[in-house]
């Protein structure tokens, strides 16, 4: 995987320098535009570039899972997610558990986010869990701890904050300009060449974002796919990821806390046009339906070799996606070869049913919310604030004591 | 979640693995979306959708009760008639993030179980049965009485 690491750290390079310009161009025409001086903007721009990537770097993941809500979780607290990371933990290889959060809301997504393996946080919504079963829950965690492994989550938290620091400063920028730029157009006595510059500033505001989001797009496809091959190789059943890409493509549910910024770091791009199914077109991500197909076309070969083949097979002619040092380093492994797959497990009601309160049970234990268990099989969930000393179980007649908070 | 009439938390009432928020304070119920995909068809959510969806599609209920805000989105609810035969508003999400049953509405669906007529016909008579039988002993808040039920 060298290649590939040292290819993320080129790259997370390549984005702060390319960024930077971003920063200064326009920094420094909005500085003679509105103050007559390039200088002043110029240094303004390099001053905020050099603190955007310290923060980016130092502090980019706990900025994004901050605006993301995500709530840390221990081992107690969901012993279901915490085991599934543990055994792709193992899988992979990897020293240290990196921290598990919970986004507390009804659509299906995950993110992985950190600096590198040792500071590493892997993020999934309560819905995701609530929706996917065992297998398919370590296909989405699989892929996550390989974009760990990857190293590219730095990459992708860099990604995300200075692209988002662009799209504000951008907008900002544009707003003085056309509100406090007229006023002192008449001191600085530019005329004509006044506006020479403010034509090029304004396209560079206008521009500078989708730039960035077009750079983000071209350096978050292609790991997806490496990250997807990497899970079916860790969990040696690519179906799991296949089925739970099908799950969460399907829903209509819009993530709340996710924003255009945030978005490419997702296992799936989380936004859809309302009540409508993922896009496969101007997406972050590469289509859903053909990581699918890849997936299920692997049949029983769970190596990398056999994800490129997959992906060969499909796309006669096209390039390689799997870096070749990768492919290299796996050899032929002894296990990649899987003797018949398992059908998938049909799962019943009550499973269903079951895993929803497990989920929910855990989040409100997050919030405090106190748990009675009634005689007659009701439960009753009472807020931290609830006012009063006793509560009637509304199905059985019960009066239940609440303890104070 | 926070009641929308009285802005306060409302406590969950867990029965058969589907959840209610309950207001102790004004009687009213929030029926949330998942929950209702979890009493009506768990595997897909497809009858609950449906349901929700054609509840979204009756036109607006003509009365003088407040318009409350989903406490999901925050946004104005509607209030539709879904009665068969008498009126029986209830409150749904544009966004169709579920379903509020207000203080009479609630008490109509306990009293309907008690009278020994509890009507289990379609997947609409099957949310509202389980929602009466769920607070058949009422929603009252205690505040001073011995445990030990009666």
């Amino acid at each position: 995987m060298w290649e590939q690491i040292r290819d993320n750290q080129v790259r997370t390079v390549i984005l702060v320098t390319a960024l930077g310009f971003m920063l200064i161009l326009p920094g420094s025409l909005l500085g003679q535009t509105v103050l007559g001086d390039w200088s002043v903007g110029l240094l303004l721009a390099l001053l905020i570039w050099v603190v955007m990537t310290l923060v980016g770097y130092f502090q980019g993941d706990s900025i994004l899972l901050s605006i993301s809500k995500a709530h840390k979780i221990g081992p107690d607290d969901m012993p279901r997610i915490y085991n599934v990371v543990e055994e792709m933990k193992i899988a992979c290889g990897m020293e240290k558990m990196p921290d598990i959060y919970i986004i507390d809301d009804p659509a299906m997504n995950a993110f992985a986010t950190g600096r590198d393996k040792n500071r590493a946080s892997l993020a999934v919504t309560s819905g995701l869990l609530q929706k996917l079963n065992r297998d398919e829950l370590q296909g989405v965690v699989g892929h996550e701890m390989a974009h760990i492994k990857n190293r590219d989550v730095l990459l992708m938290a860099m990604c995300s904050i200075l692209l988002g620091a662009i799209v504000m400063l951008a907008w900002c920028g544009s707003r003085i300009l056309f509100f406090g730029g007229v006023t002192r157009r008449s001191s600085s006595g530019g005329g004509n060449g006044q506006l020479i510059i403010l034509l090029p500033a304004v396209a560079l505001m206008i521009f500078a974002p989708i730039m960035a989001q077009f750079i983000y797009l071209a350096i978050s496809r292609k790991r997806e796919y490496l990250a997807d091959a990497s899970s079916a190789l860790y969990t040696r059943y690519p179906e799991g990821l296949a089925s739970a890409l099908e799950k969460v493509g399907a829903s209509t549910e819009q993530l709340k806390s996710a924003n255009n910024a945030t978005a490419p770091m997702y296992i799936l791009n989380p936004f859809r046009r309302k009540n409508q199914v993922a896009e496969d077109l101007t997406s972050t991500h590469p289509p859903v339906s053909e990581r699918i197909r890849i997936l299920r076309a692997m049949a029983g070969n769970t190596s990398l070799s056999g994800y490129e083949a997959a992906y060969k097979n499909l796309h006669q002619g096209g390039g390689s996606i799997i870096p070749g040092s990768a492919l290299l380093a796996e050899g032929s492994s002894p296990h990649a070869q899987v003797e018949g797959q398992a059908s998938p497990h049909v799962e019943g009601v009550d499973e269903v049913r079951t895993r929803a309160r497990e989920t929910h049970d855990a989040l409100w234990k997050l919030s405090n919310y106190q748990m009675i268990a009634c005689q007659c099989g009701v439960k009753l969930k009472i807020p931290p604030g609830y006012k009063g000393a006793f509560l009637q179980c509304p199905h059985c007649g019960t009066v239940h004591s609440v303890v104070p908070d | 979640m926070i009641c929308p009439a009285c802005k306060i938390p409302m406590i969950v009432v867990e029965r058969n693995k589907v959840e209610l928020d309950c207001c102790t304070s004004c009687q009213g119920v929030w029926f949330d979306k998942g929950e209702l995909e979890l009493l009506l068809d768990p595997l897909t959510g497809s009858i609950a959708g449906t349901l929700i969806e054609n509840i979204m599609g009756l036109p607006p209920a003509e009365t003088t009760e407040k318009r409350l805000a989903c406490p999901i989105c925050r946004q104005k609810m509607k209030k539709v008639d879904i009665g068969k035969t008498s009126g029986f508003i209830i409150d749904v999400c544009n966004s169709g993030h579920g379903f509020w049953f207000g203080e009479g509405e609630t008490s109509k669906l306990i009293a309907q179980l008690l009278n020994g007529k509890p009507e289990d016909k379609d997947i609409q008579d099957k949310m509202l049965f389980f929602v009466g039988d769920t607070l058949r002993a009422g929603l009252i808040n205690r505040e001073s009485i011995n445990t030990g039920g009666d």
